[in-house]
């Protein structure tokens, strides 16, 4: 009477065991399959991101690049006026106007000099930085390129 | 898209105050599709999610 009884139990704790396996490694795949499909979604919201970044931090150094050589060329125009207040005051009418030109230019030597140095030197770090700037840019484009459907890479991000 | 989108913006131009202004404007004009791109990539991380 009591062997069907403990034939039973042995077969459901069999059965209890091969399901518990196979359910711990259907969960384990699917973890695996879950992180995997983070790590690449993160990699283009990484790249996604970067490409913002590079738009944003170039646009924002001709923005500065922009504002501090303005500011530059509308101290030399106020310098320039100034000095010639200065060489008119300090000579007489008889001075023609290419001689007033001549001593303003000379007065104002220095401080043309100063800019011209500071226009090369802002400019060439501008340069710099647009070059790292698009470097960085071409990485991230590479890095979307295995991550997106050929579809969308081409919509987005293949030359045309 | 994008390639030819910093190829535009980060070509070399001749230095001075209205150029540089230009430019300027460029990246501003060229905004609404630069955000487009960001949308599109933004689906597909929800796409690749599973959402």
């Amino acid at each position: 009477m009591t062997e069907p009884f403990v034939g039973g139990g042995v077969v459901a704790a069999l059965v209890t065991i091969g399901f518990n396996f196979w359910w711990d490694r259907k969960k384990e795949r699917s973890a695996q399959e879950w992180e995997f499909k983070r790590y690449r979604a993160n990699l283009v919201h990484s790249a996604a991101f970067g490409l913002m970044e590079v738009f944003f931090g170039a646009k924002t150094e001709i923005d500065y690049l922009i504002g501090v050589l303005a500011t530059l060329s509308a101290s030399l125009q106020q310098l320039s006026v100034r000095a010639d207040s200065i060489v008119r005051g300090q000579t007489g009418p008889q001075l023609t106007d290419l001689d007033l030109q001549r001593r303003e230019d000379e007065l104002l030597q220095l401080f043309s000099v100063y800019n011209g140095q500071q226009v090369d030197l802002r400019w060439n770090q501008y340069e710099q930085k647009v070059k790292e700037l698009e470097a960085r840019a071409q990485s991230y484009v590479s890095v979307l390129e295995p991550l997106i459907p050929k579809d969308l890479y081409h919509d987005c991000c293949s030359p045309r | 898209m994008i390639v030819a989108l910093l190829a535009e913006l980060s070509a070399d131009y001749q230095w001075n105050l209205n150029n540089a202004s230009s430019r300027l404007q460029l990246f501003n004009d060229r905004l609404p599709q630069f955000q487009e791109i960001q949308k599109k990539l933004s689906r597909q991380i929800e796409v690749q999610l599973g959402r």
